[in-house]
């Protein structure tokens, strides 16, 4: 069952698209209200399934990171043909994936929408021996396990927590655990993704949980720190944990994206006015 | 320098002892959260593992068997950058030799 989705004007009156990553062992699912939330806001909105995280769940075991830049890169690609104006936007994995297109695209990417950043697997939720993980992930061990999605399975709203557990335990919506070899693609993204930071000179909006559960502020900031964009702006939430797109402060998250994006278009469509009328 | 050698080897067969009993046992237990723990245990006997034979190759004099202790103390980082999930048994399989092969070398020079 694919959960890509594709939201796209009829009229294609838009010249603005905004592409979806999703997190690790997630799906376009847990994207599906954020975009539709920036599709009503007038953008097209791309969400396809990450290499290994398909239909055949044995492929994350096999997957590797640079089968997921190499899908990032293409669909980018695709859509900056296609339209003025690309954002890309994404959350846990996704939004390390975000930063690796900013990076190798420059300022081809109009903005950068960067939620739960996991740069580092150094959330509150992570087990007290988790200092043994560099060791596990550069040595066989990590083919012996996979590491288990647990409460509060990045949630903080009870609610939606119990509907997420319903659905994870049918399968439906992303994997009930991490593969640790897929932990492992994602470690060597992150450590591409932080030695080239300096490189993002797009427009960057980061949004991070303080008490998200996977990954402490810490990625947050140090993105925020050490990229070259001028226009950049970290938001620290307090009533959510690693999903901020399901929780309490949904709501405040998509209002801010789409505020972002449009800030940025409207900026661009100035420019592009004063070039016009200089002419 | 005896108690390094004997805590080594120690490791060592801990080491090939919990992972059989892992692919035996643990791996088909339901909660997922159990086998993390026992994982975290075979970390610790690979990590200590390691740190001994390290210790082993800084204290030891002969450069012969310096250079030995150094190749299998860092042979799980070897064979952790090369295995693919494809070929983890046989990976696996090296690994255990590897130990074995360790903790023969030690005990041979321990009991000359």
């Amino acid at each position: 069952m694919s959960l890509d989705f594709e939201l796209i004007h009829e009229d294609n009156s838009s010249k603005n698209a905004v592409l979806l990553f999703h997190g690790l062992t997630g799906s376009p699912f847990e994207l599906k209200k954020y975009g539709l939330y920036l599709f009503n806001q007038g953008y097209d909105v791309y969400a396809d399934c990450l290499p290994g995280h398909g239909d055949k769940v044995s492929e994350i075991y096999t997957v590797k990171y640079t089968d997921w830049t190499t899908f990032a890169s293409n669909k980018f690609e695709e859509l900056n043909k296609k339209y003025e104006n690309v954002f890309v936007s994404g959350l846990c994995l996704g939004a390390v994936l975000a930063l690796y297109i900013g990076e190798k695209y420059k300022s081809e990417v109009k903005g950068i929408i960067s939620l739960s950043t996991t740069l580092y697997l150094d959330g509150w939720r992570l087990p007290f021996y988790s200092f043994l993980m560099p060791l596990a992930l550069s040595t066989l061990l990590r083919f012996y396990y996979n590491y288990p999605e647990c409460e509060p399975h990045g949630i903080k709203n009870e609610k939606t927590r119990a509907v997420v557990k319903k659905l994870l335990a049918k399968g439906d919506v992303g994997m009930n655990d991490f593969p640790m070899t897929s932990i492992y693609e994602l470690s060597k993204l992150s450590k591409v993704v932080i030695k080239n930071l300096k490189e993002v000179i797009s427009p960057i909006l980061i949004i991070h949980s303080k008490d998200d559960d996977l990954t402490s502020t810490k990625s947050a900031k140090v993105v925020h720190k050490n990229i070259s964009s001028t226009e950049k702006e970290l938001i620290i939430l307090y009533d959510s944990y690693h999903m901020v797109l399901y929780d309490n402060e949904k709501e405040f998250v998509f209002n801010k994206s789409a505020e972002f994006i449009n800030a940025r278009c409207n900026t661009i469509k100035d420019k592009n006015e004063e070039l016009a009328c200089s002419h | 320098m005896l108690a390094l050698k004997i805590l080594f080897i120690l490791c060592g067969i801990m080491y090939i002892i919990s992972v059989i009993l892992h692919k035996k046992y643990f791996s088909k237990l339901k909660d997922n959260s159990k086998i993390s723990d026992y994982v975290a245990l075979i970390a610790l006997f690979l990590v200590f593992y390691i740190l001994f034979g390290l210790l082993i190759f800084i204290f030891e004099k002969s450069i012969l068997y310096k250079t030995i202790m150094l190749i299998f103390s860092s042979s799980p980082f070897i064979l952790g950058k090369i295995a693919t999930y494809e070929k983890e048994k046989l990976f696996t399989l090296i690994q255990f030799i590897a130990i074995i092969l360790s903790v023969i070398f030690v005990l041979s020079y321990l009991l000359r």
